[in-house]
């Protein structure tokens, strides 16, 4: 299976930490630990923007530029989505990669919103919420509540794919996201480059964006 | 007659509740903004306890009985505070008696003892709300 390679070490990690980080968010959130849950969205943040980094730097199957497609190439595929008999995609599929941009998009704005967001006390808040007023950080925390149901659609959407794939087409999409080696990035050094200003941007904005006072 | 005026009253009740609790969010939101920092402005902590101390004072008075669900108002505020009232009347006093502490420690100009009471203060307002609040969906 020519798809066991294609998902390079720090690829597989970012995924299973926005995983873990995903639902370690929503646990803390739902029962009110937000210290944990801010800490939790710095994970996120952090794995976020690694991730961005990392479709431009990262290996073939990790740019943006291999998996999001024009849309003649995505009805193309989709057409051909019932068929059983399709050879198996090597990197995201057509479809599969538009789900991972919205995924993304939406992981973004979760995060941005959690930024500003403020709890209905004014006791807990995020680390950019003394720059917005009471009400606007209540705002963003009711769209961070919305925004988290859009992103839950979206991640239910990628796991019914994954289940399509393996029920239905007989592809099995998990076990090279688990069982079988990682290949290394193409470049270690560009993956610590990443790496370490993913975590410099997300301690400065944890920070509340005050380095000196 | 009697009957809308006195609906209308109680919607007015209900409006200031919600507006008095959201001066009580932003006031603690400045005093916590502030704590954040390294060099916290302490005039500005000091005037948002002045907000928070005398709030507290006179938050006895936002409750009228029939000011609740029945109002057919929309409001969190649920019927335990006027079925439990001792117990409310606890909560409200716990807040009364900690939210002045503040303003205290912050004419002290203690940033220690401001933050350890930030917490306590939250507390109270956590409690409360637990109890007696429709939780938020956030």
């Amino acid at each position: 299976m020519k798809s066991h390679s294609a998902w390079d070490l720090p690829l597989r990690l970012g995924h299973w930490l926005l995983v873990a980080g995903i639902f370690w968010s929503w646990g803390t959130g739902h029962w009110h630990h937000l210290a944990w849950h801010r800490y939790s969205g710095y994970v996120l943040l952090a794995t976020v923007l690694f991730r961005v980094y990392w479709g431009f730097a990262g290996g073939t199957h990790a740019r943006f530029r291999s998996f999001v497609r024009d849309p003649q190439t995505v009805w193309t595929y989709v057409r051909t989505l019932t068929q059983r008999s399709t050879e198996q995609y090597t990197g995201h599929n057509p479809v599969g990669g538009w789900n991972v941009l919205l995924m993304l998009t939406l992981l973004t704005v979760q995060i941005g919103l959690g930024l500003f967001s403020v709890d209905v006390d004014g006791d807990e808040s995020g680390p950019l919420a003394d720059y917005v007023s009471f009400n606007t950080g209540r705002r963003c925390a009711h769209l961070h509540h919305l925004c988290f149901n859009l992103l839950l659609a979206s991640i239910v959407l990628h796991l019914a794919a994954v289940a399509f794939y393996q029920f239905y087409k007989r592809q099995n999409l998990v076990g090279p996201m688990i069982a079988s080696p990682a290949s290394p990035p193409t470049s270690w050094a560009k993956a610590l480059v990443g790496a370490c200003a993913a975590a410099l941007i997300t301690w400065v904005i944890a920070s509340g964006l005050r380095l000196t006072t | 007659m009697s009957a809308a005026w006195a609906a209308g009253e109680m919607e007015q009740t209900i409006t200031n509740r919600q507006s008095n609790l959201k001066d009580l969010g932003g006031a603690f939101k400045a005093v916590r903004d502030q704590l954040k920092r390294s060099t916290p402005n302490i005039a500005e902590i000091k005037q948002a306890a002045q907000q928070i101390s005398d709030l507290a004072a006179d938050q006895r008075h936002w409750f009228p009985k029939g000011s609740g669900p029945e109002a057919g108002i929309k409001t969190a505020a649920k019927p335990e505070i006027w079925s439990d009232t001792t117990g409310f009347a606890a909560a409200l006093d716990r807040f009364s008696t900690e939210a002045p502490k503040l303003l205290q420690l912050a004419n002290a100009s203690d940033l220690e003892g401001l933050k350890a009471q930030a917490k306590v203060v939250g507390d109270t307002c956590k409690g409360c709300h637990d109890k007696y609040r429709v939780p938020d969906d956030t």
